[in-house]
């Protein structure tokens, strides 16, 4: 069948999965009319965002439940001494979104294994790229902790890039003169963030923050088609809202929240721990069209969940961590020997008592959207 | 034919226009439901159609052409209601099963249609026949679409190009 151009468009509009539209591209050379960015654009509009989820990595599990009492933060950082030698090897797992999606292709097993001692977990994603951190044993947690050995990739294209250290003219000392003061990083596009700017391996940031003498600062890795560059920044969110707000949610993506990553303060103020800055609220940030970050939603905690069973005032003195994160939900738990969770639904505001199976953290990872098509074959 | 329940109530009966096909059969057909096609609707719209006159569509045989006529005499009181907003959940899951239904035909017949769907540009039938094949296409090797689709086998050529994208593409390929 020699279909008209516009039949052929229509067609491939409808297919409602880049995957098979992908096998299509294949099918014959005037069928690469996909390869176009207009139509790759109008295609990416015209369907629902899960269509370009190719599924989801979560680290080891007994690795993760090592991880899991709740007074312990769930940050990727200080795990190299809980790692036994026979985890170490395991990879993060993937589990696809749908059948259409072959598990095999998604595997880590790209990543460089240059020792048989390194141990690989992810602790954020963004689009078609996953942040890992590189830990070793018998290396003390200290030394991780100054800067990780963070590499970003992308598995289906099984790309890889090592973060290296930022240069130390961007670094300032910690109140005690100390070097370690690394706190926490994210994965997040380059550019401004519109929807032609999609993250890939060649257009995408890691801002790293660190804890200065009085307040966090971040420094932003770039990088770019042909050189990758360091620098600082200030916070790229309004004045009125605090820094420490700018959040890492990006497992929630995927599925619900296709322009907005979620978080809230409490997973920060919890990590500033000195109890001058307290924030009851869980808020929900959302990503406005000029790239910056507005508040969407909050819930005050202590409140929403005075109903529920379980529930104490105290636990609310110290900020509560955020356990988990999944499509479109935090878990989370008051800093407290004692166990008790909340899950929190992001798209309603709702709280309800979480289950402890929830507590595995999910990092989705989309298809690598445009595909580079080679238009002329 | 059928004719609908009712015409948009133009001088209390609906106006009709005549059809030719390539091979010369004549179709009356109500000028609502030809309007379906904007390249219709324009020579409708003119005047022409009516009395003996009638409308010739070379490129259209007049088995594909009562097809086409067919869905447009099912979805016309629809399309009257701009699209139908006020239809009832009855009427529109209806038009659904005739639409499957419609579409479950040998791929010689669904080829004429679309060829016919897009040289009348009824927008509804090509949406309708394009879906039809993208369902076909889904989950399908290159190959295997090719087969469905019936096109010839591949030059080695195009052999070549199909092998390197699919090592390009791995990812998307089981």
């Amino acid at each position: 069948m020699a279909f008209p151009d516009g039949t052929l468009r229509r067609i491939f509009e409808r297919i409602d999965s880049p995957v098979s539209l992908l096998r299509a591209a294949a099918t014959c050379k005037r069928w690469h009319i996909i390869a176009s960015p207009t139509f790759l654009r109008r295609y990416r509009s015209a369907h629902p965002a899960r269509a370009f989820v190719a599924g989801a990595y979560f680290n080891d599990s007994t690795l993760l439940s090592s991880l899991m009492p709740p007074i312990r933060s769930v940050a990727h950082s200080s795990s190299s001494s809980l790692v036994d030698a026979k985890q170490a090897r395991d990879r993060p797992s993937f589990v696809p979104a749908s059948p259409s999606v072959d598990a095999r292709k998604f595997s880590l097993d790209f990543l460089p294994d240059d020792s048989d001692d390194a141990a690989w977990t992810v602790f954020d994603s963004h689009g078609s790229l996953l942040l890992h951190n590189r830990t070793r044993i018998g290396l003390s947690s200290a030394a991780a902790a100054v800067f990780p050995d963070m590499f970003v990739c992308e598995p289906a294209t099984r790309q890889y890039k090592r973060i290296p250290r930022p240069p130390p003219k961007f670094l300032s000392k910690s109140i005690n003169n100390i070097d370690n003061s690394y706190t926490d990083a994210y994965l997040i596009e380059g550019g401004n963030g519109t929807a032609d700017c999609i993250i890939s391996m060649s257009n995408f940031k890691v801002l790293c923050v660190f804890h200065g003498v009085f307040s966090h600062y971040t420094v932003t890795f770039t990088a770019g088609a042909t050189t990758d560059s360091w620098r600082s920044s200030a916070p790229p969110t309004p004045t009125k809202i605090s820094w420490p707000s700018y959040a890492k949610a990006s497992a929630s993506m995927p599925t619900s929240y296709p322009a907005t990553r979620s978080l809230s303060s409490g997973h920060w103020a919890a990590r500033e721990a000195h109890g001058h800055y307290r924030d009851e609220n869980l808020k929900v940030f959302k990503r406005v069209e000029d790239g910056d970050w507005a508040l969407d939603k909050s819930v005050v905690l202590p409140e929403a969940t005075r109903g529920l069973p379980g529930y104490k005032p105290e636990f609310f003195e110290s900020p509560m961590n955020i356990l988990t994160r999944g499509p479109g939900f935090v878990v989370l738990s008051p800093q407290v020997v004692e166990r008790w969770l909340v899950s929190v639904d992001l798209e309603t505001m709702e709280v309800s008592p979480a289950e402890e199976e929830m507590g595995v953290m999910v990092y989705g990872c989309a298809l690598p959207w445009p595909p580079a098509l080679n238009a002329s074959v | 034919m059928a004719a609908p329940e009712s015409g948009d109530g133009n001088n209390g009966a609906a106006r009709m226009v005549t059809l030719i096909s390539s091979d010369n059969t004549r179709f009356e057909v109500e000028a609502a439901a030809a309007s379906l096609s904007q390249t219709l609707q324009l020579t409708i719209l003119d005047g022409g159609g009516g009395g003996g006159d009638g409308i010739p569509l070379p490129n259209v045989d007049s088995a594909t052409l009562s097809k086409v006529l067919e869905y447009c005499i099912k979805h016309a009181p629809a399309a009257a209601n701009g699209g139908a907003p006020n239809a009832t959940a009855v009427d529109r899951a209806e038009l659904e099963r005739f639409d499957n239904e419609f579409v479950n035909i040998d791929q010689s017949v669904l080829y004429s249609l679309i060829m016919a769907a897009h040289n009348l540009e009824i927008e509804g039938l090509q949406s309708l026949v394009a879906k039809k094949v993208a369902d076909m296409i889904k989950g399908k090797s290159p190959m295997e679409i090719r087969r469905t689709l019936g096109f010839p086998d591949p030059t080695p050529e195009e052999q070549a190009e199909m092998n390197a994208h699919m090592l390009e593409y791995g990812w998307a390929y089981e």
